[in-house]
């Protein structure tokens, strides 16, 4: 409501109905006090702000009195004496009481009326500004919250400018980026960016105010005040006003250097393992080349004395030297199948008829077997193969029947079984024997380990579980063993299914 | 034995030509040696020999490792010589590595891949597989 329609209907009502319906509406109510007979006047508006009685008698003490204790009333009390006193007026927003209770925010005004100089009247006025303050406040307190969010962030944050410069950043940020506030407001996004990665956030930033994408989402990198590289995750969005005008850019920048430089050591770490084994294949494969010619040599010179000067071998010394230069040549020739297994490539791989593998293994040591008396049973579908490298799985027959000979007991014929069933794609192989037994609680860790031996047997020598462990992994399979001191010992061999 | 009458022996390693040529030698294996410390050297010396066609060997005993020219790179040049004698070539190696026995076999002037060391009983068998090529050669 304009003020020229407020008079144009004073001139033609009643006054007082006039301010009372200006009052109900603003809901602002009037006051009096006269300082000579101290009657107190309160307007019906300002009656029902303090909840009482149209009939109700104020006083300048009730008045008072209808301010919250402490600031509010300490307050109206300092103002309305120095309105008496000095004449000056007042215009406070405080909280009262009501009558019923109720704490509301009022806005008081008071102002003199003098008289030859001394103040004989207060007048006043008297708002409801309750719902306006708590509006007010909550705004206000949301606002807070927001600030604070952003302040306190883990996650680094700012505000940008459509130019890049920075409006305002987080305490995070500030933190990564090692700039003070005020150094910062110089600076812009692009600035502090490592100069590789500049490019493209320019086109980011452009793209993202010229709406072809919506947010920009990268792993960039700064540099920060102590021109230190900043790895760090980028998101870029942009903050429009309602007419889609774009207005600033909010940018969060996480700090993963830490995470960078983890995955960089584990790299490096990589390589660096890599490399020591390509040296170590390498430095084993040289080694065992060259000690093969070594003990070759070694070989034929023996051969040569032996034809030529027979005379000079017929002793313990000559046969000695001649079993050392032989277990010489044979712990080459393993370490050699070693290296081979760990060559293995995927082309060295097909399908085997695993029945018909073991039968040939078996016919191949048949003298063996016969001497020793042992009973060999097979119950393998003759349907069944596997996915292996040849050469592995009967090296691996071979190694495992001729152990289970090795170590027959001497109390009851050997008998040696071999099973086969199928599991998933794995076809899962055992070998069964009622021979010595290993004690796995003693031995189990170390069974397939190189160069160790269990039974204080002559032909023992270390390598073939080893070798057999190293083939079956090579082939990705695996060998499990059960075993029982004088009751025998079982090994379980999981290998590729070969369906086809 | 004796049908043979010149072994070449292509190799660095000295106590490897001591001990084959003696029991070669001891064996009456052949009438005469030739020696070379690795590929080149035998390349150099037995072009010419080719082309005078005069003792020319019958066999050549050819090791991998080498320094120079290995054994490989001498079978990649000595391919391209022509020769009117055949002449039999057994690579000659400690290595047991089935890589290199597998590219032995690949070339077909190779006759066969020989682990060290050669013993007697062995140049028997060498000595048979020569005679074997030979006869084959004359025939054709």
């Amino acid at each position: 409501m304009s003020k020229k329609n407020v008079f144009s209907i004073a001139s033609t009502k009643d006054e007082t109905s006039l301010l009372n319906f200006i009052q109900e509406a603003a809901t602002i109510g009037t006051w009096q006090v006269d300082l000579d007979t101290m009657l107190t006047y309160w307007s019906d508006v300002t009656k029902h702000i303090h909840q009482v009685p149209n009939d109700f008698q104020p006083t300048v003490e009730t008045g008072i009195s209808f301010y919250k204790e402490g600031f509010s009333r300490n307050k109206i009390k300092t103002v309305f004496d120095r309105c008496v006193k000095h004449a000056e007026n007042f215009d406070l927003e405080l909280q009262i009481v009501t009558a019923k209770g109720q704490e509301k925010w009022v806005r008081a005004i008071g102002m003199p009326i003098l008289k030859n100089g001394v103040v004989h009247k207060v007048y006043g006025a008297f708002q409801d500004i309750d719902e306006k303050t708590r509006t007010a406040k909550k705004v206000s307190s949301s606002e807070e919250q927001f600030r604070k969010t952003f302040e306190f962030a883990l996650v680094g944050m700012g505000l940008l400018d459509l130019t890049g410069t920075w409006i305002n950043i987080n305490t995070s940020l500030r933190k990564t980026l090692g700039y003070s506030f005020e150094e910062m407001k110089t600076l812009t996004l692009q600035d502090i960016s490592y100069p590789e990665d500049k490019d493209s956030l320019i086109n980011a930033m452009r793209n993202i105010v010229e709406n072809r994408i919506s947010n920009y989402q990268t792993e960039t990198r700064y540099l920060n005040k102590f021109g230190q590289t900043i790895w760090a995750l980028l998101s870029l969005s942009l903050v429009r006003n309602n007419i889609n005008e774009p207005l600033h850019f909010v940018a969060q920048i996480q700090d993963i250097t830490s995470q960078k430089d983890a995955t960089e050591k584990l790299k490096q770490l990589l390589k660096t393992s890599e490399d020591q084994n390509k040296r170590l294949l390498n430095f084993t494969h040289i080694v065992s080349h060259n000690m093969r010619s070594h003990y070759s040599n070694l070989k034929m010179l023996s051969n040569i004395i032996e034809i030529d000067t027979p005379e000079t071998t017929q002793n313990q010394e000559f046969s000695l030297m001649k079993d050392a230069i032989e277990n010489l040549g044979e712990t080459i020739e393993n370490l050699n199948k070693v290296i081979v297994v760990n060559k293995t490539k995927e082309e060295d791989f097909e399908a085997v008829n695993l029945r018909s593998m073991v039968e040939k293994v078996i016919t191949n040591i048949n003298a063996l077997i016969t001497t020793n008396q042992a009973i060999t049973r097979i119950n393998i579908d003759k349907n069944l193969n596997v996915l292996v490298v040849a050469a592995y799985l009967e090296s691996i027959i071979l190694n495992l029947l001729t152990n289970a000979i090795k170590y027959k007991s001497p109390d009851r014929p050997l008998e040696i079984s071999i099973s086969a069933k199928l599991k998933k794609n794995k076809a899962i192989i055992e070998f069964k024997d009622n021979g010595l037994g290993v004690d796995l609680c003693l031995h189990g860790k170390k069974l397939f380990g190189m160069y160790k031996t269990f039974h204080d047997h002559e032909e023992a020598r270390g390598l073939g579980l080893f070798l057999t462990k190293n083939q079956i992994k090579a082939m990705g399979g695996k060998i499990t063993i059960k075993s029982k001191v004088d009751v025998g010992t079982s090994f379980l061999i999981h290998l590729k299914h070969e369906t086809n | 034995m004796k049908q043979i009458d010149i072994t070449c022996i292509i190799d660095d390693d000295p106590i490897f030509v001591y001990g084959t040529r003696k029991i070669m030698e001891m064996a009456d294996f052949s009438n005469a040696f030739m020696v070379y410390k690795n590929g080149k050297e035998a390349l150099e010396n037995l072009k010419p020999i080719l082309k005078q066609e005069k003792n020319i060997p019958d066999v050549i005993l050819l090791d991998i490792n080498m320094p120079i020219m290995d054994g490989w790179q001498f079978l990649d040049e000595f391919i391209k010589v022509k020769t009117k004698k055949p002449i039999t070539i057994f690579v000659v190696s400690s290595s047991i590595d089935p890589q290199d026995i597998e590219k032995a076999k690949k070339y077909s002037i190779v006759k066969d891949y020989i682990l060290k060391p050669i013993s007697p009983d062995m140049l028997t068998v060498i000595s048979k597989k020569i005679v074997e090529s030979k006869n084959l050669g004359n025939s054709t």
